[in-house]
C-alpha cells in the first residue's frame, strides 16, 4: 500500500481486524463472572451474544487466511487501527442494546464509542437500575479502550505488523526495545495502579462512607477503569456527587493524574530518573494546569459559587483535573455546571481543549504538542529580534535533548489547528441546532477532546446527526486524525484505482 | 401507581414544608438555599451508613411513578438529589432495599433543610433532614426488557463456531505443504 489496495492489503487488514475483534469480545468474560455472580442472566445471555460475535468474526478471519503473508506496513497499522474503533464500538453496543436502556441502536452505539474512547459522555436512561453487568461492562470499555484495544490484541497474539499497529493507535513511545516488552510494562504499571486504586477505593467505601463491602467493591471498580483509563463514566447517574468524601475525590484525582500521564513518564518515575521538570511536556501541563486552576479558582469566586475557600478550592481543583486529564467526572450537576459562567467557564473548556500527556489516554492536543507551538513561537520571534546572521539552536528537552527541526514544528502546529477545527466544526453543528454558543463549543471541546463533561447538550433527546457528529468527534479525536486519514485515503484509493 | 400517588399526596398535604421537585432545586437553587423543603422520591443504589449519620440518593424522576421494571419504557434519564440523615431516622428493615436493577426502592418523602454548595459541607449540595417518611416499600419489578430467549442459544453457537474456525486455521497453517 498505498496505491491502489490489492487483494494482499485486504488480507492483512481482515487479519489483524479479526484478532482485535475477538480479543474485544473476549473482554466481555470479564462482566459476565458478575452477571452470572449476580444472578442476571438475561444480560448473562446478551454478553455470550457478544461474545459469539467477535469470536466468531475472530476466528473467520483466521481460518481461511492465506499461510503466505506479505510484510505488513505502517498504512495497514494506521487502517485497522481506525476500523478497530468503527467495529470494536459496533460489538461493544451489543449487550447495551439488549439492556433496553437505550431507545435504539445508535444511542447504544453513541456510548459504546464513548466509552471505547474514554470520553465518557453518555445517552443512556435510567443508569440507576441497569443491570451490574451491564454497568461493569461499560466500564470495562473504558479499560479496553484505555489500554489500547490493539495493545490488548498483541499482548495475547503476536502479530507480524506489531510495531505498526502499536504505533498506529497514538503511542508515539517505545519505552522497551521491542513492543512486546513495552505491552508488558504498561499492564504491569496498570495492575499494581488497578490493585492499589480499587484497595483504596474499597476501603474508603467499607470505612468512610458506609457502603456494604460488596457494592463498595463495585464502586471502586467502577471508579478505577473510569478514572485511570480517563474515561468518565460513573455507575451512578449524579457521577462522583454520589460518593461524599474528601479521601475518595482524593484517590480519583490520583488516578486521574496517573491515566493523563504517559507511560514513558511512569517508567521514569519508576526507574527514579532525574531531571524530569527539565522535559518540555511536565513543564507545559504544570503551567497549563496551574492557568487553568486560576482560572477557574477565580471564576467561581467571582460568581460567587462558593464562598468559603475549602469547598472553592476543592471544587474548582476536581473539576481542573477532570477536565485536564480527559476524565470527565464531576461532583456537581449539568445545570450547575452551566452555571459556571466567564473565567470558570473558560478554566474548564481550556483545560479540555488542551489535554494531557502524549502516548496517554487522555485526549485533546496534548501537553507536548502545545509545548512545541509555544517554543517554536518564541524561536520565530526570537530569530526575527535577533541579527540576520545569528544561530539559534532550536531544541528542548525530553528525555534528554530532542533537535526541533522546522518540519516538526509545521507537524504539531498542523494537528493543534486541525483539533481547534475539529472543535469549531462540531459547534457549529450544535448552534445550527439552536445550542447556544457557549454551549455548543463546551459540549464539542468535550466530545472531540475524549474528556466528558456535559452541560446538558448531550441526552437521549438530542438530534440524531448531532449525536452522529460527536460519534465522528470523538472517533477522530481519539485517533489523532492520522489513521483516520488513513483510512479515508485507502477508500479513495481502493475506489478510485489510485 | 394510583395508590403511590395518593399517599404522596395525603402525606405532602399534612406537612408545612414547600413541595418541590429535584429540577426545580437544580434550577433555581440560590432561592431554595437555606430553607425547609419536601420532596418525594426513590432511595436508589446505597445506604451509606456509619454510627451517626446515614447519605441516601433520592431521585424524583419520572421512574418513581412508571418503574423500567415494570413498565419497559423509557422516560429520560434519572434526577435526584443526596440526602443527609441521622442515624436514628434510618429504617432499613421497614423500607428494604435501595432501588436498583428488578428492585423499585422504597419512596420517601423527605423534609429538610436545603443546602446548595455548603461551605460548612466542602461545597456539597443536599438535603438535611428533619424527617423521613416511608410512603411506600421497596419491591422487585421485573427488568423491563422484552423477553427474548434467542441471544443465549445464538451467542453459544457463534463461539463454538468461532473456537472451531479458530482451530481450523491452526490447523491449516501447521499441517505439510506438499
Amino acid at each position: 500500500m498505498l496505491l491502489r489496495p490489492n487483494k494482499h492489503d485486504f488480507q492483512h487488514i481482515v487479519h489483524d481486524l479479526g484478532i482485535v475483534l475477538a480479543v474485544a469480545g473476549g473482554a466481555g468474560l470479564f462482566p459476565l463472572v458478575w452477571a452470572v455472580g449476580y444472578r442476571e442472566w438475561r444480560s448473562a445471555a446478551d454478553l455470550v451474544l457478544m461474545i459469539g460475535v467477535g469470536v466468531a468474526i475472530g476466528g473467520a478471519t483466521q481460518a481461511f487466511r492465506p499461510a503466505t503473508r506479505k510484510r505488513v506496513d505502517w498504512s495497514h497499522g494506521l487502517v485497522v487501527v481506525s476500523l478497530t474503533w468503527l467495529l470494536v464500538p459496533a460489538i461493544g453496543a451489543i449487550p447495551l442494546y439488549l439492556s433496553g436502556h437505550f431507545a435504539g441502536f445508535h444511542d447504544a452505539y453513541f456510548d459504546s464509542m464513548s466509552g471505547v474512547t474514554t470520553t465518557g459522555l453518555s445517552v443512556l436512561q435510567d443508569l440507576d437500575h441497569l443491570p451490574v453487568s451491564i454497568n461493569i461492562w461499560r466500564h470495562t470499555l473504558h479499560f479496553l479502550g484505555g489500554q489500547g484495544i490493539v495493545l490488548a490484541a498483541l499482548t495475547f497474539f503476536a502479530a507480524s505488523g506489531a510495531l505498526s499497529l502499536y504505533q498506529a493507535e497514538g503511542r508515539d513511545e517505545r519505552i522497551f526495545p521491542s513492543v512486546g516488552s513495552t505491552a508488558r510494562f504498561i499492564w504491569l504499571v496498570s495492575l499494581v495502579y488497578l490493585v492499589a486504586g480499587v484497595l483504596a477505593l474499597t476501603l474508603d467505601g467499607i470505612f468512610i462512607q458506609g457502603f456494604e463491602p460488596m457494592r463498595a467493591l463495585f464502586h471502586a471498580l467502577t471508579i478505577f477503569m473510569a478514572a485511570f483509563d480517563t474515561g468518565g463514566f460513573a455507575p451512578m447517574s449524579s457521577s462522583v456527587a454520589y460518593y461524599r468524601s474528601g479521601a475518595f475525590e482524593t484517590v480519583v484525582a490520583v488516578l486521574m493524574i496517573a491515566g493523563a500521564m504517559s507511560f514513558g513518564l511512569h517508567h521514569a518515575i519508576w526507574n527514579r530518573r532525574k531531571g524530569l521538570i527539565e522535559n518540555l511536556e511536565i513543564r507545559t501541563i504544570l503551567g497549563t494546569t496551574v492557568l487553568t486552576l486560576g482560572l477557574t479558582t477565580v471564576g467561581l469566586a467571582a460568581i460567587g459559587a462558593f464562598s468559603g475557600v475549602e469547598a472553592l478550592t476543592r471544587r474548582s481543583l476536581f473539576h481542573v483535573l477532570s477536565a485536564h486529564s480527559g476524565t470527565g467526572f464531576a461532583t456537581v450537576t449539568s445545570a450547575e455546571l452551566n452555571r459556571w459562567s466567564g473565567l470558570a467557564y473558560a478554566g474548564i473548556a481550556l483545560a479540555m481543549a488542551l489535554g494531557g500527556m502524549s502516548s496517554s489516554t487522555a485526549g485533546g492536543v496534548k501537553s507536548l504538542r502545545i509545548g512545541l507551538t509555544l517554543r517554536a513561537m518564541y524561536d520565530t520571534v526570537r530569530s526575527a529580534l535577533l541579527p540576520d546572521r545569528s544561530v539559534i539552536p532550536a531544541s528542548y528537552k525530553q528525555y534528554g535533548r530532542q533537535r526541533l527541526d522546522p518540519r516538526l514544528a509545521t507537524s504539531v502546529m498542523s494537528m493543534s489547528l486541525l483539533y481547534v477545527a475539529l472543535y469549531l466544526g462540531g459547534a457549529a453543528v450544535a448552534i445550527a441546532y439552536g445550542y447556544p454558543l457557549e454551549q455548543a463549543l463546551f459540549e464539542s471541546v468535550s466530545a472531540s477532546a475524549n474528556v466528558g463533561l456535559s452541560v446538558g447538550v448531550t441526552s437521549p433527546s438530542m438530534p440524531g446527526l448531532l449525536q452522529t457528529v460527536m460519534i465522528a468527534q470523538m472517533w477522530v479525536g481519539r485517533l489523532e486524525f492520522v489513521a483516520a486519514f488513513a483510512l479515508f485515503g485507502f477508500l479513495v484509493s481502493w475506489v478510485t484505482g489510485k | 401507581m394510583k395508590r403511590l400517588s395518593l399517599l404522596g399526596i395525603v402525606w405532602l398535604a399534612t406537612t408545612a414544608a414547600t413541595p418541590v421537585s429535584v429540577a426545580e432545586l437544580d434550577s433555581d437553587p440560590f432561592s431554595f438555599d437555606g430553607t425547609e423543603v419536601t420532596i418525594v422520591g426513590e432511595i436508589v443504589g446505597d445506604y451509606a451508613s456509619t454510627s451517626d449519620r446515614v447519605w441516601i440518593q433520592v431521585n424524583d424522576d419520572a421512574y418513581v411513578e412508571t418503574p423500567f421494571g415494570d413498565a419497559g419504557e423509557l422516560l429520560g434519564t434519572n434526577s435526584g438529589i443526596g440526602v443527609r440523615l441521622a442515624a436514628s431516622m434510618f429504617e432499613p428493615e421497614a423500607w428494604g432495599q435501595p432501588g436498583g436493577y428488578r428492585i423499585r426502592g422504597p419512596i420517601v418523602a423527605v423534609t429538610g433543610e436545603f443546602r446548595h454548595n455548603s461551605d460548612t459541607d466542602s461545597g456539597e449540595t443536599f438535603i438535611e433532614a428533619r424527617v423521613v417518611e416511608l410512603v411506600e416499600a421497596s419491591r422487585p419489578v421485573g427488568d423491563g426488557r422484552t423477553p427474548r430467549s434467542w441471544p443465549g442459544p445464538v451467542g453459544a453457537a457463534l463461539l463454538i463456531l468461532g473456537v472451531g474456525l479458530f482451530a481450523l486455521g491452526r490447523w491449516r497453517r501447521a499441517r505439510p505443504r506438499l
